[in-house]
């Protein structure tokens, strides 16, 4: 007679082992799974402490002091060029300037460009950095931040002469579809100094770098 | 790059006693859920068995009765069954003399009591473990989440950081320790009562058994004898 059917409560020792392998598993599986889950919650999103999307405007022009809202009325100007073109090149370069660094270059800009194209209208770029905007950065993605991703994306956005987004789009992709997005959605909802033309709000076209960098 | 949330997050910022805390919640549950699958099965078995007990006194002779039992491997009521009998034969055996004998009917009674209580001992093994991980995770999780928010907050004040992110992240990450226990204690309160409920009514089939062992042992081997002297 088999030793289990004189104790009825002898467990033996395959059983047990098999029991924790397969608690053990469970117990993995059931890990993993929260563990993935808790990574997507976005509830954590505040948990970050350091924001490290990084806004770089780095046209060397002229930010208007902030008195220049725009009240006037706007006069169609009467050659519709846009000022795109020296806008991309700038925006394109590698940025090494900082915030101190364009607000030296505030005085001295202006004189330099209007100087360089004689006879053209001076024309001075909107611009998103001056500090009563209040523009926040964009928050960085948890998954790009899982994931490592970084790069700069250059959204252009077509801004009206009373400051507002009204059209925006990824002009330079940073290589991950999130931190564009992030981007694009964070600028549509910024507030701009309208760019203007001899002295003149006008609506114009606008590159914006923003840098996504993980410290 | 670590990933800023979540359980390795925990494991990799947290102190030695964070650590422990994980690790007893941890064999915590893995012992309650051990013992659970083991109980479970056994509970389920021995029900089995209880319910086909009544198939014993369909049989014609007692040896075959035995026999129907004993298919059923680690059967409680073939282990009654076989008590009785042995207690019937010792005493059958051990009476030289007609005024040693013990009634028969006390004798059987307290073989049988004594293997129904062998065998509810057996049946509550475990469950001792099941109350206690039951009753300790709660506070177990609780303490990792107290000492983490003093850390958190001690943190904090030495940092002079208030801002919302460096208080909710911390805070809300200990939290998940709070989470991990009642995780381990409910699937044990909710075993250890099942498993109860279980060993209630096997224990309650085999008084039953018993009972009716009692009578045969006691008043049918004396038909049987009867019988016998009839043919």
């Amino acid at each position: 007679m088999p030793m289990h059917a004189l104790d009825p409560h002898h467990i033996s020792n395959s059983r047990l082992r098999n029991t924790l392998a397969v608690v053990l598993l469970a117990h993995i599986a059931l890990l993993w799974v929260a563990q993935r889950e808790m990574a997507v919650l976005p509830a954590s999103d505040e948990s970050g402490q350091v924001i490290m999307a990084d806004v770089v405007s780095d046209i060397p022009s002229a930010s208007p002091t902030p008195q220049a809202r725009p009240v006037q009325q706007v006069t169609p100007t009467p050659q519709p060029v846009k000022p795109q073109a020296p806008t991309q090149e700038v925006a394109l370069r590698t940025d090494s300037s900082t915030s101190s660094n364009t607000s030296t270059a505030t005085s001295a800009a202006p004189p330099a460009a209007g100087s360089t194209k004689v006879g053209a209208p001076s024309v001075i770029e909107p611009s998103a950095d001056a500090d009563y905007l209040k523009n926040p950065p964009p928050a960085y993605p948890r998954a790009s931040r899982r994931l490592g991703e970084q790069g700069t994306v250059i959204v252009r956005v077509f801004i009206t002469t009373q400051g507002l987004p009204e059209k925006a789009e990824v002009r330079t992709s940073s290589g991950f579809a999130r931190l564009d997005q992030a981007a694009l959605e964070a600028v549509q909802r910024w507030r701009f100094v309208p760019g203007r033309r001899s002295g003149t709000p006008e609506a114009m076209w606008f590159n914006i770098p923003v840098r996504f960098v993980l410290e | 790059m670590p990933s800023s949330f979540g359980f390795t997050n925990i494991w990799l910022q947290g102190d030695w006693v964070t650590r422990s805390i994980l690790l007893l919640l941890l064999s915590m549950s893995l012992a309650s859920w051990a013992v659970i699958l083991l109980k479970a099965l056994d509970v389920w078995r021995h029900k089995e068995n209880a319910l086909n007990s009544e198939q014993f006194w369909h049989c014609t002779s007692l040896v075959e009765g035995l026999g129907v039992l004993s298919q059923r491997p680690g059967n409680l009521f073939f282990s009654l069954a076989q008590t009785g009998q042995e207690a019937t034969e010792h005493h059958q055996a051990a009476q030289s003399q007609l005024h040693d004998s013990l009634d028969v009917s006390d004798w059987v009674t307290r073989c049988l009591r004594n293997s129904i209580d062998d065998h509810t001992n057996h049946l509550q093994n475990g469950l001792a473990v099941l109350a206690s991980i039951g009753s300790t995770a709660p506070f177990v999780g609780l303490f990792g989440t107290v000492w983490g928010i003093y850390h958190a907050l001690v943190n904090i004040g030495t940092t002079g950081n208030v801002g919302m992110d460096a208080v909710a992240g911390p805070i809300g990450e200990t939290l998940i320790m709070t989470a991990l226990g009642l995780a381990v204690a409910i699937p044990a309160v909710l075993g250890y009562n099942a498993l109860v409920r279980g060993n209630k009514f096997i224990i309650a089939r085999m008084n039953r058994f018993a009972h009716d062992l009692h009578a045969y042992f006691v008043t049918g081997a004396r038909v049987h004898r009867a019988a016998h002297a009839g043919v």
